[in-house]
């Protein structure tokens, strides 16, 4: 994985005070996103943060590619 | 017969659909849902092909195969002569490099069993016919290929798009999201 959105992740993980291992596989980091979490509106809610963080991030990404973004994470 | 490899001879829709489903992700998908029909024409291998009991034989009996000497014979050159009947063949001339132990005998035993109830179409050339999801229906079907390849447990992760796509978000972010998580997003690697 990226080392700036692995970074990302870390900060967003800590920020809602959880830790997680890291996975091998994307599939397994969104499933387990909201594992603590057994309602089912708050796993919702998860799965709503990590799209957003996800796509946050893809478009961080075409803004450095494309259209000369600074990648800064900190 | 390795039905899902690709070969520049086969046609070009075919070749797609084999790379489609490749092979790493769902296995011999096509093999495992054919099985061979005896006939009157020899092609079928006794223990490479599968045509009895929905598994081929090397595999489900790995001893006998290792201790077998005619591994690389068909079918028809084991049945011994005469004793093919409408029921099926009752005596066969397997020979063995060794003298079996006890439980290689029994073995034996259950392959001679499994094999002897095998029916033959002495009218007909060796075919192979497809299996589908159910034993009663043979015929093959666009659905029963389908209920195949997607009952599959690699589209378990299904149930996870399932919450993905109730999220009340925008649209552009839960393609994008899908995308990622079936790893189709246009990045340099892919």
């Amino acid at each position: 994985m990226c080392k700036v959105a692995q970074y990302v992740w870390d900060q967003c993980e800590r920020w809602v005070g959880s830790a997680t291992i890291r996975h091998k596989s994307i599939i397994s980091h969104f499933q387990s996103f909201s594992l603590m979490n057994q309602h089912h509106c708050v796993k919702l809610a998860w799965k709503g943060i990590w799209v957003a963080i996800a796509m946050k991030i893809w478009n961080h990404g075409n803004k450095v590619v494309f259209n000369r973004g600074v990648v800064d994470a900190t | 017969m390795d039905a899902t490899s690709v070969h520049r001879h086969q046609s070009a829709w075919w070749q797609d659909i084999c790379k489609i489903f490749d092979k790493e992700v769902l296995g011999n998908w096509l093999d495992c849902r054919c099985h061979w029909v005896l006939g009157n024409e020899h092609c079928v291998k006794f223990w490479e092909h599968r045509w009895v009991g929905g598994q081929v034989l090397k595999e489900k009996f790995p001893r006998l195969f290792m201790i077998s000497q005619c591994t690389d014979s068909e079918v028809s050159d084991l049945v011994q002569r005469g004793s093919l009947t409408s029921e099926g063949c009752s005596s066969w001339s397997l020979t063995w490099r060794q003298e079996r132990f006890i439980w290689e005998k029994h073995e034996e035993e259950k392959l001679l069993a499994l094999i002897s109830k095998v029916q033959w179409s002495k009218d007909n050339q060796d075919k192979l016919a497809w299996v589908g999801d159910s034993d009663v229906k043979q015929a093959y079907t666009v659905k029963s290929l389908y209920s195949v390849l997607f009952m599959d447990d690699q589209m378990q992760t299904s149930k996870e798009f399932e919450l993905l796509w109730i999220l009340k978000i925008a649209l552009s972010a839960l393609v994008c999201a899908w995308r990622v998580l079936v790893d189709i997003l246009l990045t340099r690697y892919n």
